[in-house]
């Protein structure tokens, strides 16, 4: 069965992959908004870190969300 | 006449446009090595889709991608976010339009960007190895070469705001890319898993039980080629980049060379050590993988560290490439034939990172003018890092996904059985050959 064919029949997936380059999205917003809006190092510094560590959680939704769609097609 | 410091019969003009002319070997490098690891039914196919690739995303590149790309100096989208300015957008007219072609720095720069352009999006065709129709991956280059590849650039190269990170917040001399580990290497690699993901994986990769199947690249020797290839290509890319985007001297290209050699020299016999250890015998993809992924990791620090450094760039290198090829196929189930994902996203974004670790980068005070502390070089390059991430990654994602919601980018299961070769050109590259079909058995 082709593999692109498999993923489509995978249900209530497409949420949480939105879910998840959302929350990439929203990490590099918090970066550049810590940048533009604080100026001390350290509270600067705090936000740009919060913000990797926001899109570090969203890469590994969107990766288990590709993994578990080849789960439900197994 | 000259518009910038270069004036006409200069050496560094010379030796400029001597190791910008190295630069498609890589793209040949990178072209041989795909089509190596693909299958032997879908070789014509990938070759030729190597040149198609090259030529459109040339095309693209002139027709807008400079004119966002911009160069430093050159007039660009500027906003004022908390008083400082941050540029986000080239705006030099289309067409290469009032750039004087007469080996300015900027003419220089268009030149390096047209064939570097190439060289990013030949590293998607990788990861859509066998499966990927030529037409989907001409829009799809269009596109990468026309926005995604421009708009970071700007913001790495051409003066844009993560190159302002020193001026405008005293973070080291903003974000530093010598020779495109992100630009070129991380922009492509995550564009390469975007089409991984998309695409989905080839037929029979896959058991039932969701275990990956091992299918072969059909001609190592190609591969090695590339290999060699490619490593000139680098040398060319990485010393042209330091010398254009960074000021570096060019009697220093010599470290930039050297750093480059030890650093892909180093990362392939880890790799190849490495599945030594584990398989019994060296993995030769794997070390060429390695390779690759060396070089990518190189291209972020050469001109900044000691050669004993770049070493050990090279070798952390080599550890990350072989490990996560087989992470993303048997934990990611992302089928990337060519380990395009891991070689340039991961060995690209490693490189970057290096910089802030390794690198000791001449700092620039918010003063705009040089200062002798580097701080801050750390956060400027994970900045960099987070934008790639955090933000290019879901664009390119998008906008491919948006490609493939017009026009399917998939080949059909019968072009797959077929091979691409038959399938989209009608004839094989090797038509002597008998092709064995077995991994469409049913596991």
């Amino acid at each position: 069965m082709n593999g692109a064919r498999l993923h489509e029949r995978a249900p209530g997936k497409h949420g949480v992959k939105l879910f998840g380059f959302l929350l990439l999205l929203a990490g590099w917003a918090l970066v550049v908004s810590a940048l533009a809006l604080l100026a001390a190092d350290a509270p600067r510094n705090i936000f740009i870190l919060a913000g990797v560590g926001v899109e570090i959680v969203g890469m590994v939704i969107v990766i288990r969300s590709h993994t578990l769609r080849r789960g439900a097609h197994d | 006449m000259p518009t910038t410091s270069f004036s006409a019969l200069d050496a560094p003009i010379v030796l400029a446009i001597a190791l910008i002319f190295l630069v498609p070997c890589a793209a040949g490098g990178l072209a041989l090595i795909n089509t190596g690891l693909g299958r032997s039914r879908s070789a014509a196919h990938s070759m030729m889709a190597s040149l198609c690739v090259i030529a459109i995303a040339a095309l693209a590149y002139f027709v807008c991608g400079f004119s966002w790309q911009g160069f430093a100096g050159v007039t660009s989208h500027v906003a004022s976010v908390s008083g400082k300015p941050w540029s986000w957008l080239g705006a030099g007219p289309f067409l290469f339009r009032h750039l004087p072609l007469d080996g300015s720095a900027a003419s220089l720069a268009a030149l390096l960007g047209i064939f570097s352009v190439g060289l990013a999006a030949l590293i998607p065709l990788g990861s859509g190895s066998d499966r990927w129709r030529l037409g989907a991956c001409c829009v799809s280059t269009a596109v990468f070469a026309g926005w995604t590849y421009p708009l970071f650039a700007h913001w790495a190269w051409g003066g844009g705001w993560l190159a302002q990170l020193g001026t405008n917040y005293g973070l080291g001399a903003g974000f530093v890319d010598c020779g495109g580990a992100g630009s070129i290497q991380a922009v492509g690699g995550l564009t390469a898993l975007s089409i991984a993901w998309l695409l989905g994986a080839r037929h029979g990769k896959y058991t039932h039980d969701g275990l990956p199947t091992a299918i072969p690249g059909h001609n190592g020797v190609l591969v090695m080629l590339g290999c060699s290839f490619a490593l000139l290509g680098w040398l060319g890319l990485n010393s042209a980049g330091a010398i254009l985007y960074n000021g570096v001297d060019p009697g220093q290209t010599v470290l930039v060379a050297v750093n480059t050699v030890l650093c892909a020299a180093t990362a392939a016999l880890t790799a190849a050590v490495i599945t030594n250890v584990r398989f019994g015998k060296p993995d030769a993809s794997l070390t060429a993988n390695g390779w690759i992924g060396g070089l990518a990791a190189s291209s972020g620090a050469c001109a900044f560290v000691h050669p004993a450094e770049a070493a050990t760039i090279g070798l952390i290198a080599g550890v990350l490439v072989t490990f996560s090829v087989e992470w993303f196929e048997l934990h990611m189930s992302v089928d990337d034939p060519s380990g395009s994902v891991s070689a340039h996203a991961m060995g690209g974004l490693w490189g970057l990172l290096a910089v802030g670790i390794f690198g000791r980068v001449p700092a620039i005070g918010e003063s705009g003018m040089p200062v002798s502390s580097a701080g801050g070089q750390w956060l400027a390059q994970l900045i960099g890092i987070a934008t790639l991430v955090g933000f290019i990654l879901p664009l390119t994602y998008g906008l491919n996904w948006m490609i493939n919601r017009l026009s399917p980018q998939r080949v059909a299961a019968e072009g797959e059985r077929q091979g691409m070769d038959l399938y989209e050109l009608g004839a094989g590259a090797y038509p002597e050959f008998i092709v064995h079909s077995d991994e469409f058995l049913e596991r």
